[in-house]
């Protein structure tokens, strides 16, 4: 089965920058179920221990749409910018 | 289970006594009535706590309540309340704390009420509409950073934890919480109610959505306000330094041999910006001191940058990372650092002056430097030698030296009055008088928080709250006029309406909110069309709420009282400061007064007793 994901570059992200601010998570959610629900998101962020920022991780239903890069307001997430097929082309 | 859109539909009754706990629906009439939050969290003590209640008896609860926003996509809107009989002021007040908010509703609740004593150590676990009281013997005096990690890695990383310390669980009178490490809630001494009910956290975690009424008109709303938050000027420097910002500005080309400047915490302590669930204007940090007592290690602190105010050159400490060291035993330990400073200070300058001698103190000197301060406040917390009455707070204290106290310190219905007239008298300054938690400023808190705001200005923001334009005339009567006790009143009621929607009031988000986005967002969300003038009537009727449950408590204008300190003029820097208006005008007793009857005025209260009227009552659905 080909996914939507495969056609799509991977979300890029600087975990030591996360926040914690959980928007991505909320916004991933609203999208796929119309109100935010942190924990249904494709999109896991947990608090480091330890150390600054996030652990940061994607489940496998994420297909790398990038609304969470859209919202981060922390630099944290970004969309890579060769476009979907990584060589230009979309 | 179909949730009801706009609210989690449930408060939870916990008996920590029995271990049982029952959930109530919320519903629509009261959600209607008080929004939910700083509202709800009074309308459920004014029917839960009895008036006399002491404040660590079992029968004191403690209310916790999300606002009516929390758990949406509501731009920061997580806030956590909590209500309760406080023991500094002996007064019910409402506590307010960053984040967990949106975890509570998650879980199936929008209110909790916790009653009664656990046998041991205890903790509650809220879940998916399920409450479960824990033991918490393998919690118990440990601090407040080690259990909230132990909560976390038990009940996973999503779990929103309020923890209490060791200074809460020896009934310090001015311990506090800390919210997921960074977050302090409890000035009045929260920590302390929760440690007499043997409550060492509150844990909250779920899988249960806030859905609202209308999505597409609250997403738009929305948006608009994460896009503001977003592109204001200051956003980079705020995320360095939070609510210190107004100082960073003050201080532009700053002394870079400074123990305190800016440049030497940004390089050397702060790690990176923190954020509550919902916030893009995060105001917490991640801190990391190079020696002392927690070298190397990560804190997450609120207010790194208050060291120097507390912790700093007033005890003789030219070291920031000392005093920020100092800040951080205080979170860790859950203790108050405005009441630990004035307290500890006091204490100092009785052992100068010869009131306390080192018969009192065990032997140990109490000298002005940071050897003392690291020993005082784990005699605090501990309730060791002197730190055992100095726990006990002023009340103790004036028992105990009298005059000796009383004459030194500015104290509102038991508590210090932190926010100082004689440097601006300003809405924080007058709002810590009248409030009915006892002396806490931020209710008050409008543009008067820098000087020489001009009539224009101030008539502007009115007409942003909606006030009538017959109001504003009396508010603001001319050019470097101002009647800050009216101006107040109306700061409060928008104070009070945000602290019903859980939504902060930090000051890039005070200025992104305003009262028609939140009548917008709060009408979307749960389908009861509120105008901004309903939503500001609201917010009145919450603080009223707020200051009838005190009324019962025996509270009158009598405990509204100006500080006799503030009438001496204070000495800063060699200088001498009179008491005067925010324009500076000198003012003298009288003057005062005249404010106090104007604030109450402005409230439709009675001006003799302080109280709200029954003709007011009425018309704000209270009675």
């Amino acid at each position: 089965m080909t996914t939507r994901r495969s056609k799509r570059q991977p979300i890029e992200v600087s975990p030591e920058k996360c926040a914690g601010c959980l928007i991505c998570q909320l916004r991933c959610s609203l999208r796929f179920f119309g109100m935010p629900d942190p924990q249904r998101a494709r999109i896991k962020v947990a608090r480091a221990v330890g150390r600054v920022g996030s652990d940061i991780s994607f489940t496998e239903e994420c297909d790398n749409c990038g609304i969470c890069a859209a919202f981060c307001p922390y630099d944290t997430l970004s969309k890579p910018s060769k476009g979907a097929n990584g060589d230009g082309s979309d | 289970m179909e949730a009801t859109k706009g609210r989690a539909g449930a408060i939870l009754h916990v008996d920590l006594t029995s271990g049982l706990s029952e959930s109530q629906p919320l519903d629509d009439e009261m959600a209607r009535g008080f929004i939910g939050g700083f509202g709800l969290n009074h309308k459920l003590a004014l029917d839960l706590i009895q008036p006399g209640l002491d404040p660590f008896s079992p029968d004191n609860p403690v209310i916790l309540g999300a606002g009516a926003l929390g758990g949406t996509i509501a731009p920061s809107s997580s806030k956590i309340l909590a209500t309760t009989k406080l023991p500094a002021p002996r007064a019910v007040g409402t506590v307010v704390g960053g984040s967990f908010g949106e975890a509570l509703k998650y879980s199936g609740f929008d209110h909790v009420v916790v009653r009664g004593r656990s046998a041991g150590p205890a903790y509650l676990l809220l879940e998916d509409g399920t409450a479960t009281v824990m033991t918490a013997e393998d919690l118990w005096g440990k601090d407040i950073y080690e259990t909230t990690d132990i909560l976390k890695s038990r009940h996973g990383p999503a779990a929103s934890v309020i923890a209490i310390g060791p200074a809460g669980e020896n009934l310090v009178r001015f311990a506090f919480c800390l919210v997921n490490k960074f977050s302090t809630l409890g000035r009045g001494g929260l920590g302390a109610v929760m440690g007499s009910k043997n409550l060492k956290a509150v844990v909250a975690r779920g899988t249960r959505p806030i859905d609202v009424v209308h999505r597409r008109r609250f997403l738009r709303t929305a948006n608009d306000v994460l896009d503001a938050l977003c592109g204001l000027p200051y956003r980079d420097e705020w995320l360095k330094v939070g609510s210190s910002i107004a100082g960073l500005r003050a201080r532009r080309g700053e002394d870079p041999d400074d123990p305190y400047s800016y440049a030497r915490y940004l390089d050397n302590y702060w790690k990176g910006a923190m954020a509550c669930p919902s916030c893009p204007v995060g105001c917490k940090f991640a801190v990391q001191l190079k020696g002392g007592r927690y070298a190397g290690e990560l804190a997450t602190m609120s207010m790194p940058l208050s060291g120097q105010r507390f912790w700093g050159p007033r005890f003789n400490v030219n070291d920031m990372e000392q005093a920020i060291e100092n800040m951080l035993y205080c979170d860790k330990q859950g203790l108050d650092a405005k009441t630990a400073s004035t307290i500890v200070d006091l204490a100092i300058q009785l052992y100068e002056d010869g009131v306390i001698t080192e018969e009192a103190t065990h032997g140990m000197p109490l000298r002005r430097d940071y050897e003392t301060l690291v020993v005082l406040l784990e005699q605090i917390s501990k309730r060791e030698g002197i730190g055992d009455l100095l726990a006990e707070g002023y009340e103790a204290m004036i028992a105990r030296y009298g005059s000796d106290v009383a004459d030194r310190v500015a104290l509102v219905k038991g508590m210090e009055a932190a926010n100082e007239p004689r440097e601006l008298f300003n809405g924080m300054a007058f709002s810590q008088i009248t409030n009915p938690r006892g002396s806490y400023g931020v209710a008050g808190n409008n543009p008067t928080y820098l000087r020489g705001r001009s009539s224009d200005e101030l008539r502007r923001y009115l007409r942003r709250l909606h006030v009538a334009e017959e109001a504003i005339e009396r508010i603001v009567p001319g050019p470097d006029s101002l009647n800050l006790a009216r101006l107040t009143k109306h700061t409060e009621d928008w104070f009070s309406a945000q602290s019903c929607l859980g939504i902060c009031v930090r000051q890039p988000v005070m200025q992104c909110y305003n009262v028609e986005n939140a009548a917008e967002l709060y009408s979307a969300a749960t389908g009861f069309e509120t105008s901004p003038e309903e939503l500001l009537k609201l917010g009145e009727k919450a603080w009223t709420a707020l200051k009838l449950v005190n009324a019962r408590e025996g509270f009158t204008r009598e405990h509204d009282k100006f500080p006799e300190l503030f009438f001496q003029p204070l000495e800063r820097q060699g200088r001498q400061l009179p008491l005067t208006d925010y324009y500076g005008k000198p003012i003298a007793r009288d003057d005062v007064e005249r404010m106090i009857d104007d604030y109450y005025e402005e409230r439709g209260w009675d001006v003799r007793t302080g109280l709200p009227t029954s003709t007011r009552l009425a018309d704000l659905g209270l009675r």
